[in-house]
C-alpha cells in the first residue's frame, strides 16, 4: 500500500512514526502502540511499500517532530527503534522474529515514549544493538530449551505417524 | 654526598620523597612517587608496596636502590577507625492500610472514594455504592476496561481501581467514565476487600493534597480525633508523592517503631555519662562535649554498636599485640542521618525514611610496630632504614614548605579514618589531635541516604561530579554546563543522572533528581569534615581558640577531593584564618607532607 499523501500540517503533528513493510500482524504493532501509549506519547502506523525494519525506522525518525520513528519489517519479521540524531549509526535497538513477543513490543513502544520525554530507558537483559549480536550466535538456555522441545515434539509426531 | 629517601605509609597510600643530601646538610629533592598501601598500616606486609614506592621514585633518577644510604620510616599514629550505621526508627504497617507510590505512569486523576471488590466480584455487588475495584496480573488492560465499562453501563458505581500491572494509563483510556487508577502494586493479592477505601492520583507535576492530609483523610472515612491521630504516619507516608491509596480497615494501623539501639558509656577524666543512641547524634556529641577530655567510650555488648566497638579494639588489638581489653575507643563522632527503609506490611514495595545514627570510633594505642616493619624492609632491600619521626610532627615540617606560610601553623590531616590537626607554634613546639570520622563516614552517610547499599558506588558518588544524561549526545554537568559528543552515548545512560567517575559514567539507578543527591553527598561532607576541622582545630588551638591560629593547611587524602577544602575554608573565614590546600614544597599539592618532613628531619639532625 501506497504512502496516502496526506497534507503537510498533518504530517508535522507531533507523534512517534511506525513504519510497517507488508505483511505487518497487528500482534506485532499492537503492543508496540500499548507502550507507547501508558507513557502518554502519541504514535501513527502508516504501512509502506517495504525495506528493512532498521531504513524504515530511520525513516520514520527523519519524518517525526519528536524525532523518534519505529520500523517494522513483515518480511523478515524485525523491528528497530530509531532517533533522528543517530542517522549516521545504526539503530538504537533492534530484533527479530526469535524476540517478537508482546512484552518485548511493550517495552519497545515504551522505550520510543521515553526517548522522546527523556526519561531513562528500561531493559530486559541483552537487548542494547552490539551485545544483541553476540547473543544471537550463541543461542541462550532459554532458546536451546525450545529448541529441545521442539525437536522432542517433531520425534514423537514422526513415531506416532509410522 | 648521599641519598636519602622519606617513606610515609598511611591508611590508604604510601608515598615516598628522594632526596640528595650534601656534605653540610643542604637538601635538594629530587623525586617522589605514590602507591596504595598493601596491607593494614604497620604490618609487614607493608613492605611490598614500600619497595614498589621507592622503585618508582627512582625510575627516573637512574639510580639504583642499592645507592640510597638511608630510608626513612614515619612513626606511624596507631590510630584506626571504624564506621556503622544504627536505624532508630522504621515504619511498619498492621494489615494493609496503605499504599504510597510513586509508579511511572499512573491513570486519570483526582480522588475517588468506595468499597474494596475484585474485578471477578464486582458485578456480584449492589449498584447503590460507590466501588474501588482490584485487578490482579492475569487481567490484561483491554478485558478490564471491558468488563468496567459494562459495569457501569449497568448501573454500577466505579470510583477507583488499584491494579498490579503498569496498565493505568491504558485502563483509563478505555474507560468510557474516567476514575483514578493506581498502577504497579506489587501485591495486590493483599489489598483487603470489602473495606473503604480512597485512591488518589494528581496531575502531571503535582503530589496528591488529599490522602496526604490527616484532616481529609479524617472527613474522607469519618474518623474521630483519636483515630485521625493515628493515620499521621499514612499521611506523612503519602506526602510527596503522586498517587496513593489509603485503605480503613478495622485493624489496620500504621506505626513508627523506635528500635532500641544500645547505649554508649563515655568515661572522661572526671566525669562519666551515659547515652541512649537513639537519642540522636546531638545528644551524643552533647555529653561527648560535657565529659571531655575522654578516656574510653565503652558500648553496650549484644547491639550493633556493641559490635562496631568490639570490631574497631579487635582490629588494634591484633595489630599492636594487646589484650583487647587495653584497647581503649577514644573518639567518637555521631551524625543523625535519614535512611530509606522497606516499609514493613507494604504493597507496593513503598519506601519511609527512618532515622538513624551514623558513628564513626577511633582507636589510638601506644605504638604501632613500625620497628619491626623497618628491620624487614632492611633484610629485603639491604639499605639501612630507621624510623624517623612521629607522623604528626613529620606532617607540619612538610606542610612548613608550602610556600606562603610560617608558624603558628596548622594542619588538617583529612584522611579516611580519622581527622587529625596539628599545631606548630613560634617556639617550634608541637600539639597533636586524632578525632573519630572522616572520608568514609561520609562514604557510609551517602550509601546510607540514598538507600544504594553500595558502598563502592557510594565512594564513587563522594569523589566525583554528576551529570544528568539529557539526549543520546549531550549531558548537562551539575553546575549546569553541557557537554556535547559526537558519538552517541550508551543508551543504558539515557535520561539518567550519571556519576563522572575516573572510568567513564556510572548510571545511578535512583529516581532521585540531580540536585538532591548533589545535596546528600555535600550535607555528608560538611557534617562529618567541618564538624571535625572545627573540633580538631579548637582541641590544638592555643586557649581553644582558633582565632590564633593564622595558618591552616589542609593535607591528606580528601585535601584533593573537589569540593571539601571549599568547604573547611568557608567555615573558617569567620576565625580569620587563611585556610588553603597545602602545597607541599611548592609542588606535590597537599601529598608528600610527612615523606618530605622526614627527610628534612634527618638533615636537620646531620647538620646539629
Amino acid at each position: 500500500m501506497a504512502d496516502a499523501k496526506s497534507s503537510i500540517s498533518d504530517e508535522m503533528k507531533p507523534r512517534v512514526w511506525i513504519l510497517g513493510g507488508p505483511p505487518v500482524q497487528e500482534e506485532v504493532i499492537a503492543p508496540i502502540f500499548w507502550g507507547l501509549e501508558e507513557e502518554g506519547i502519541p504514535a501513527e502506523f502508516r504501512e509502506v511499500v517495504g525495506g528493512s525494519a532498521e531504513s524504515l525506522a530511520r525513516q520514520a525518525a527523519g519524518r517525526s517532530s519528536l524525532n523518534v520513528g519505529l520500523g517494522i519489517d513483515g518480511t523478515e519479521q524485525r523491528v528497530a527503534l530509531h532517533h533522528r540524531d543517530l542517522q549516521a549509526g545504526g539503530p538504537l535497538f533492534s530484533f527479530g522474529p526469535d524476540k517478537l513477543q508482546p512484552v518485548r513490543l511493550r517495552q519497545l513502544g515504551r522505550n520510543a515514549a521515553r526517548l522522546v520525554k527523556g526519561d531513562p530507558l528500561v531493559f530486559q537483559n541483552e537487548d542494547v544493538v552490539g551485545t544483541e549480536v553476540q547473543h544471537t550466535s550463541e543461542p541462550s538456555h532459554h532458546q536451546v530449551d525450545e529448541l529441545q522441545a521442539l525437536i522432542v515434539r517433531i520425534v514423537t509426531e514422526l513415531l506416532q505417524k509410522e | 654526598m648521599a641519598y636519602i629517601a622519606g617513606v610515609d605509609v598511611g591508611n590508604n597510600s604510601t608515598e615516598v620523597a628522594i632526596a640528595q643530601l650534601g656534605q653540610r646538610g643542604e637538601i635538594r629533592f629530587l623525586s617522589s612517587a605514590l602507591v596504595w598501601t598493601v596491607g593494614i598500616k604497620g604490618t609487614i606486609q607493608n613492605a611490598m608496596g614500600i619497595i614498589d614506592a621507592l622503585d618508582m621514585g627512582l625510575e627516573s633518577l637512574e639510580i639504583e636502590r642499592h645507592d640510597l644510604s638511608t630510608v626513612l620510616l614515619n612513626e606511624a599514629t596507631p590510630v584506626i577507625g571504624d564506621v556503622a550505621m544504627e536505624t532508630i526508627t522504621e515504619t511498619v504497617i498492621t494489615e494493609s492500610a496503605m499504599i504510597g507510590h510513586n509508579p511511572s505512569t499512573p491513570g486519570g486523576q483526582g480522588l475517588g472514594v468506595g468499597t474494596t471488590v475484585t474485578l471477578a466480584d464486582l458485578e456480584e455487588g449492589s449498584t447503590d455504592q460507590p466501588w474501588i475495584v482490584i485487578i490482579p496480573a492475569t487481567v490484561d488492560f483491554q478485558e478490564a476496561a471491558s468488563r468496567m465499562n459494562r459495569a457501569t453501563s449497568a448501573g454500577f458505581d466505579i470510583a477507583g481501581a488499584i491494579v498490579r500491572k503498569d496498565d493505568a494509563v491504558l485502563i483509563n483510556n478505555r474507560l468510557h467514565r474516567p476514575i483514578p487508577i493506581v498502577d504497579e502494586v506489587a501485591h495486590v493479592e493483599r489489598v483487603p476487600v470489602g473495606m473503604i477505601a480512597a485512591v488518589e492520583v494528581a496531575g502531571p507535576g503535582k503530589t496528591i493534597e488529599k490522602l496526604s492530609n490527616p484532616y481529609d483523610i479524617a472527613t474522607l472515612f469519618g474518623l474521630d480525633p483519636e483515630e485521625t491521630r493515628k493515620v499521621v504516619p499514612i499521611a506523612r507516608a503519602l506526602m510527596g508523592t503522586r498517587s496513593g491509596v489509603v485503605i480503613k480497615t478495622p485493624r489496620g494501623d500504621i506505626q513508627e517503631r523506635r528500635i532500641p539501639a544500645g547505649k554508649i558509656t563515655l568515661v572522661g577524666q572526671e566525669r562519666k555519662a551515659q547515652v541512649q543512641v537513639q537519642e540522636g547524634a546531638d545528644a551524643i556529641m552533647q555529653h561527648l562535649d560535657h565529659v571531655c577530655p575522654l578516656v574510653e567510650i565503652q558500648a553496650e555488648p549484644g547491639t550493633n554498636v556493641g559490635g562496631m566497638f568490639e570490631q574497631v579494639r579487635q582490629v588494634m588489638a591484633d595489630l599492636t599485640d594487646q589484650p583487647v581489653g587495653a584497647v581503649r575507643v577514644q573518639d567518637v563522632l555521631a551524625v543523625d542521618t535519614l535512611k530509606p527503609q522497606m516499609v514493613l506490611g507494604a504493597l507496593a514495595g513503598e519506601y519511609a525514611l527512618g532515622n538513624a545514627v551514623g558513628l564513626a570510633a577511633m582507636v589510638e594505642t601506644h605504638k604501632l610496630p613500625m620497628q619491626r616493619l623497618a628491620r624487614k624492609l632492611e633484610e629485603e632491600i639491604m639499605v639501612r632504614t630507621v624510623v624517623g619521626g612521629v607522623e604528626a610532627d613529620m606532617a607540619i615540617h612538610g606542610a612548613l614548605t608550602t610556600p606562603g606560610t610560617r608558624p603558628p601553623l596548622a594542619i588538617l590531616d583529612l584522611g579516611g579514618g580519622s581527622t587529625d590537626a596539628s599545631l606548630i607554634d613560634e617556639a617550634g613546639v608541637i600539639r597533636s589531635v586524632h578525632l573519630a570520622g572522616a572520608g568514609d563516614m561520609v562514604t557510609l552517610l551517602i550509601d546510607t541516604e540514598l538507600g544504594l547499599e553500595d558502598r563502592e558506588l557510594a565512594e564513587n558518588i563522594k569523589c566525583f561530579p554528576l551529570a544528568k544524561v539529557e539526549t543520546l549526545f549531550h549531558q548537562r554537568h551539575e553546575d549546569g554546563s553541557v557537554q556535547f559528543f559526537h558519538e552517541p552515548l550508551d543508551p543504558r545512560l539515557f535520561g539518567r543522572v550519571v556519576v563522572l567517575a575516573e572510568n567513564g559514567p556510572i548510571p545511578l539507578e535512583t529516581r532521585e533528581p540531580l540536585a538532591k543527591i548533589v545535596a546528600v553527598r555535600q550535607e555528608a561532607k560538611k557534617k562529618v569534615f567541618v564538624l571535625n576541622a572545627i573540633r580538631a582545630l579548637e582541641r590544638v588551638a592555643p586557649a581553644s581558640n582558633i582565632r590564633l591560629i593564622s595558618f591552616v593547611a589542609l593535607v591528606g587524602g580528601s585535601a584533593l577531593d573537589f569540593e571539601i577544602p571549599q568547604m573547611i575554608a568557608d567555615a573558617l573565614v569567620e576565625y580569620g584564618v587563611v585556610t588553603g590546600r597545602a602545597n607541599v614544597r611548592g609542588v606535590e599539592g597537599p601529598r608528600n607532607a610527612v615523606a618530605t618532613g622526614l627527610v628534612l628531619a634527618y638533615a636537620e639532625k646531620q647538620k646539629g
